[in-house]
């Protein structure tokens, strides 16, 4: 087991080094620089030349992706080229925000999406069975935009102005609620996979030999339910939850620009804008970290539910 | 107050403004000499008068007194002496200093506290409309030693806090030199990268009052009571550019054609969403010169053809190259290729996002767009049509045309000046590269009880943001 985390770290920082080397390919090819994203239409050739100066753009690539990854195995992630501001102070309130935002989604939508699979599996072909299926592959039908619109057409806008509709750049926890919609619109994403793939895998487990074995043996149905049910379920359902918080990590980009959330996602999209290689490098091995991270995490819970897998390694 | 196209460029320094939000900032935060009021007129701003003498090569300039920075520190002439010395630094690279470049540098002289005098290499008769533009290359007033880190103006509004691409609260400055304002404690201002969030915030009642509002979302504010709508007409364009040295545009047939080709009328319906006038091809609608009794160009399906034809150009194709640059240039371009296809021309679409715009196409396509806001005639031939322009989008180069601008950089008399630039704008009429097919409205918003916001024809929101103006009523 522990060999296991240790040989998946040491793969995990090839990976991170894999990223920051496709990434800084990637805005290789990207059409202008930062001086030229900057200045827009004001960059006349001698202002461009300025610029490039001040910001240290010329100079053979190769040698400036080594100067940053050297300081970046420093822990230092370089100054921001749009407006010279540390990539740490400026990213450091960002993460935290989408930590929050992508926590607060998973705590609400993962426990919610287990319980309602549980229900949906143990009251099979009811009216709530069939009512949660409908709605789970209407959601997943619908991309991120279309329901973040459609909650804000809900609850801000237009029939019920409870709930403010964009973020206003105020630190999260200083004014949570700015957090309810965007967290809704996330966890309503992420949901629907999950209340499927709980809703099978219970139902086989329900109908196993030793769940049948457990109500023979006049076993309370919610101790059959909870604890020969659930338990075993949870190894597998732990990597389809993983995979989706996973998929937060993305999906947060296209939900915080709708709700103009202070978080990376926000972040990224403008320094792709302009072209501020350092931040999209931190943004994007900051992403790259938190789905190793998550991946890491789903597999040591499988192998720990999994005698099995829990004892390979001896 | 939401602000849209904010980033984390975004910068409080007096030398440039780079986004529209950096304007709205600025705007607040500094003042200027002279400056244009709503109606297009300049006004005295820090500058009681600019006056020319020796024929327009000497400017000089006297400031009111009793005015402070905000760290308490009187106005004086040495402050705007180091703000033009701080512009045409060449560190800087201001985009000011474009316009200044004939300010002779020994001819900055400090007369007395109140008193500067500018001396030019040649005559200058736009000066006042330089320090009078509160765009993106105004002449900001910053005090001696000023550190942009730091910034300090004598502004309605100090800065309280600044995070780019994000918020900035402003506080009033109670030590303000006017006596109409500032009226609101504090002045919060918001980026919003995204259009229809920066609608929902002000449906959502987040903020009080928002910068270019998009047309398709006008019918929803006027039909509801708790907003108001300010509609300016406006001297701002977003034109067509053909570029007039490489075929097929180096044929002034072919570029004739282009210019009966495009439905204007229909350009200012669909694009503009009815907010808007028809243009014709010239620019400068608020200069006294400008050229308004020339015929007003229509869609000439058959003289198209025929032009066309003269010009071996029979069904040809073009590629015309756009980018969400500005508002409503993508949605500009795709009526455009529909239209052409009606006279057999095929337009080629061609999108591309605004980096890879300014840095592969702006300047080099033959045939593309730009985007200008409310200038007179001269000030704007110096961004874009002088043999030293740095835009000059349409490569215009006539030596008749150039003459007669010329004699009006030298000309002081108003009114001999307005004849000149008429004289110039005909020329620009019969041969020149742009396609204006409109001026086009700003629409902004503000929440019923926002009072002091007017409509302007500057082409900047919200009455170019001038926010000392504003109070709130109960």
């Amino acid at each position: 087991m522990a060999r296991m985390v240790f040989q998946r770290f040491w793969t995990g920082f090839f990976v991170l080094f894999l990223v920051s080397v496709c990434v800084f390919f990637a805005t290789q090819i990207l059409p202008g620089d930062a001086a030229q994203a900057i200045l827009g239409r004001d960059a006349t050739p001698e202002r461009l030349e300025i610029l490039r100066e001040q910001l240290q753009l010329s100079g053979n690539p190769i040698v400036q992706y080594w100067t940053w990854l050297s300081s970046v195995l420093q822990l230092d992630f370089g100054t921001s080229l749009a407006n010279g501001r540390p990539v740490a102070d400026l990213l450091g309130a960002r993460i935290v925000n989408s930590l929050i935002l992508m926590g607060a989604a998973a705590l609400t939508g993962i426990p919610a999406a287990l319980m309602i699979g549980v229900m949906t599996a143990y009251w099979r072909d009811g009216v709530l069975d069939h009512g949660v299926t409908v709605v789970t592959l209407v959601l997943s039908a619908l991309p991120e935009f279309v329901i973040a619109t459609s909650l804000i057409l809900l609850f801000a806008t237009g029939i019920m102005k409870v709930l403010p509709a964009t973020s206003t750049g105020s630190p999260v926890l200083s004014y949570p609620l700015q957090m309810v919609l965007p967290a809704l619109t996330l966890a309503l994403a992420i949901a629907p996979y999950i209340i499927r793939m709980m809703r099978a895998t219970m139902i086989d487990v329900l109908e196993s030999d030793y769940v049948q074995h457990a109500r023979l043996s006049g076993l309370s149905e919610r101790k059959v339910v909870f604890r020969y049910g659930l338990v075993n379920v949870l190894g597998a359902v732990a990597q389809v939850a993983a995979l989706q918080l996973a998929y937060l990590a993305g999906g947060v980009v296209v939900v915080e620009y709708v709700f103009g959330f202070p978080g990376i996602g926000t972040a990224l999209v403008d320094a792709v804008g302009n072209r501020d290689l350092p931040v999209i490098q931190a943004i994007c091995l900051f992403i790259a970290v938190f789905y190793i991270v998550i991946n890491l995490v789903a597999d040591a819970l499988t192998a720990f539910a999994n005698p099995r897998v829990r004892h390979a390694g001896r | 107050m939401g602000l849209n196209a904010g980033s984390a460029k975004d910068s409080l320094d007096a030398k440039h403004a780079l986004t529209e939000a950096d304007i709205a900032r600025q705007n607040n935060l500094y003042d200027q000499l002279l400056c244009f009021n709503p109606d297009y007129q300049i006004e005295p701003g820090l500058a009681e008068t600019v006056e020319a003498s020796e024929g327009a090569t000497v400017w000089t300039i006297r400031l009111r007194s009793g005015v402070e920075f905000h760290n308490g520190k009187a106005l004086t002439a040495r402050d705007v002496a180091f703000t033009f010395k701080y512009l045409l630094d060449p560190k800087h690279a201001a985009p000011a200093a474009a316009r200044l470049s004939d300010i002779n540098p020994k001819g900055i002289e400090v007369v007395d506290d109140l008193t500067l005098r500018l001396r030019f290499k040649s005559p200058f008769s736009v000066f006042r409309d330089v320090v009078a533009d509160l765009g993106s290359a105004g002449i900001r007033v910053i005090p001696e030693g000023y550190d942009p880190a730091n910034p300090v103006g004598t502004g309605p509004f100090k800065v309280q806090s600044f995070e780019p691409g994000v918020r900035s609260l402003f506080v009033r400055n109670e030590n303000y030199w006017r006596a109409d304002g500032p009226y609101v404690d504090e002045l919060e201002m918001i980026n919003f990268t995204d259009d229809s969030a920066r609608v929902n915030a002000l449906l959502s009642d987040q903020i009080d009052a928002l910068a270019n509002l998009p047309g398709n979302q006008m019918r929803i504010i006027e039909a509801n009571p708790a907003y108001k709508l300010i509609n300016s007409e406006t001297g701002a364009w977003n034109p067509f550019t053909m570029r007039m040295d490489v075929a097929p545009f180096d044929d002034n047939r072919v570029r004739q054609a282009f210019r009966l080709l495009v439905n204007r009328e229909q350009m200012v319906q669909q694009v503009l969403a009815g907010q808007g006038s028809v243009a014709n091809d010239i620019f400068a609608r608020y200069d006294p010169g400008y050229a308004a009794e020339l015929p007003q160009r229509e869609v000439d399906i058959d003289q198209v053809k025929s032009l066309l034809k003269q010009a071996g150009q029979e069904g040809m194709s073009a590629e015309l190259v756009t980018s969400p640059v500005s508002s409503g240039l993508v949605p500009a371009a795709e009526a455009f290729v529909q239209q052409a296809s009606l006279a057999g021309v095929t337009l080629k679409l061609r999108q591309v996002e605004p980096a890879t715009f300014f840095s592969q196409f702006f300047l080099v396509s033959p045939l593309s767009q730009t985007y200008w806001g409310t200038r007179n005639y001269l000030l704007q031939t110096m961004d874009n049509m002088l043999p030293d322009s740095a835009f000059n989008e349409t490569h215009w180069a006539d030596d008749e045309w150039l003459k007669i601008v010329k004699e009006g950089f030298r000309e002081v008399d108003d009114a001999k000046r307005a004849e000149l630039v008429r004289a110039a704008q005909t020329i620009e009429y019969e041969r020149g590269g742009f396609i204006n097919w409109g001026f086009y409205n700003k629409l902004d918003v503000v929440k019923a009880n926002v009072e002091g916001i007017v409509p302007d024809k500057g082409g900047i929101a919200l009455t170019s943001y001038s926010f000392r103006r504003a109070w709130l009523s109960s």
